[in-house]
């Protein structure tokens, strides 16, 4: 431990090597503890880590399995609240719910934090992000890598299966968006029954004005003229107010009418049958004979297990025996 | 592929708690991590572990993200390495219902499509491309698996003490050529 700490060059190997992942057990453990310790080894690291960080682009993409996103999402502090606080925005700001969508539209609507962080990546690490542009441009590199690549490369087939993927992964993306349309729809269902409700409550309005009559009527012969001239005044101030709603009134009471029309045909139906019944049952020989069981039967054209058994048996039975 | 921007942009949505561009950014970015660390673990059950503990966090410290340092791909890259290394060097669950071990003969790297080639990228792999070939097969066999030293001399079949020198040189080269 000591002897690596004395030592300014055994602290950048064993830097080096803590990123590119050749310390044993022993050594990593104690390049794990500088890190927590030692702002200058912290610095060395990074240091490692963005010198070789970019050859993670040589290597091959491998798309995971779909489970491990519901382990991490099930690790999330907020992880309940993902679904139930999409449905509130989806309604309220069509803008964030357009958002998860693009990504550039969050991210615009971040830009005004981010913009700092940005500008400040413009000078360093705009050459990484430029790069697809340049590639042609740089004569000096170029050399050297067409030897590189030979070894280091070999296989250019990884490379293009490499974006395969990338092509697949749009697809669960698209997926997942589907269902918060999905949860849309329930909230337009909901409004639909809202507007069900207040219909319901306005009956009463209209029998308000049923109930008023009755009193003019009485007060107009008990009293003289001066009452007379008042009643008059509410009935046009109540009118508009039901006028309105008339419409949606009277719809619902249609359909209520209807719907009553409906169980009574239903319940007569049920009347008659369970007569019928009860007769078979108690005074069979009262029934028509259009109405006996067996006719009935018939005329449904279910064969009864009486009927054939007793036509076709008598004769051919008398005639084999 | 996502360009560095819009990870960018997506790591600072995340940085304020934004779940939705969190996955998206896993979305975007899983393939990636999950092949560094398959190579690197060789086990799916333990890649899958390393995932999860990667991106619990990344969640939580995104903030700590700075554009200026590297590109954020290769950021959220290094933390998954560093997740895998140490559940490589460190005492390994026995594999559970039969998990195959992933044998990967071709131990390279993946190559590049020209596009993706970085300035720094580039940079890199000229300067490993001066060092002699079986340092520089070393080297990378070192990054993309992760091997330990005594792994790693086996592999190669040469003494340990002989490949800890080999590795060492090699990497003050590197040192050297990229700030030159």
């Amino acid at each position: 431990m000591s002897d690596i700490m004395s030592d300014a060059g055994e602290s950048d190997a064993l830097a080096a090597e803590f990123v590119l992942g050749t310390l044993d057990p022993d050594e990593r453990m104690q390049a794990r503890g500088l890190l927590t310790t030692d702002q200058e080894f912290v610095a060395k690291v990074l240091a490692w880590e963005r010198r070789l960080g970019e050859l993670h682009l040589m290597v091959e993409a491998i798309e995971p399995e779909g489970k491990i996103w519901e382990r991490i999402r099930a690790k999330l502090p907020e992880a309940p609240a993902l679904t139930e606080m999409r449905l509130p925005q989806a309604p309220q700001l069509p803008e964030t719910a357009a958002a998860p969508g693009d990504q550039p539209a969050p991210a615009a609507a971040d830009a005004s934090d981010v913009s700092a962080p940005a500008a400040s990546v413009e000078p360093a690490p705009t050459p990484a992000m430029v790069p697809p542009a340049e590639p042609v441009p740089g004569p000096d590199p170029t050399p050297p890598l067409v030897d590189q690549e030979a070894p280091v490369v070999g296989q250019e087939a990884p490379a293009v299966g490499q974006e395969a993927p990338v092509v697949d992964r749009e697809a669960p993306v698209v997926g997942q968006e589907a269902p918060v349309v999905g949860q849309e729809a329930p909230a337009v269902d909901r409004e639909a029954p809202v507007v069900a409700t207040p219909a319901p409550s306005e009956p009463p309005s209209p029998a308000a004005p049923a109930a008023v009559p009755p009193p003019s009527p009485d007060v107009s012969p008990a009293s003289t003229l001066p009452p007379a001239p008042v009643i008059p005044a509410p009935t046009p101030i109540t009118p508009p107010l039901p006028l309105e709603r008339d419409d949606a009134v009277l719809r619902v009471r249609r359909r209520l009418r209807r719907w009553r029309a409906f169980a009574a045909l239903l319940i007569l139906l049920i009347v008659a049958a369970a007569g019928l019944v009860a007769a078979w049952r108690f005074a069979p020989e009262r029934v028509p004979p259009r109405l006996q069981p067996a006719e009935l039967m018939r005329a449904a054209g279910i064969a009864t297990g009486v009927a054939p058994a007793r036509r076709p048996a008598p004769p051919e039975s008398q005639f084999d025996e | 592929m996502s360009t560095p921007v819009e990870i960018t942009w997506l790591l600072a949505a995340v940085a304020k708690g934004d779940p939705a561009a969190f996955e998206r950014l896993y979305g975007v970015t899983c393939a990636k991590l999950y092949g560094v660390v398959l190579r690197i673990l060789r086990r799916q059950d333990l890649a899958a572990d390393v995932m999860e503990e990667a991106y619990l966090q990344i969640w939580h410290s995104a903030g700590e993200f700075n554009p200026a340092n590297s590109t954020p791909l290769a950021w959220m890259v290094a933390i998954a390495r560093r997740l895998a290394i140490d559940l490589s060097r460190g005492p390994q669950p026995a594999a559970t219902d039969g998990e195959p071990e992933i044998v990967d003969e071709n131990e390279g790297p993946g190559a590049v499509p020209r596009h993706q080639l970085t300035d720094n990228l580039k940079r890199l792999l000229t300067c490993i491309g001066r060092l002699e070939p079986d340092r520089q097969r070393m080297l990378l066999l070192a990054y993309y698996g992760a091997f330990s030293r005594e792994q790693l001399a086996v592999k190669l079949d040469m003494p340990v003490n002989l490949l800890k020198a080999s590795l060492r040189r090699s990497l003050v080269e590197i040192e050297q050529c990229l700030t030159s």
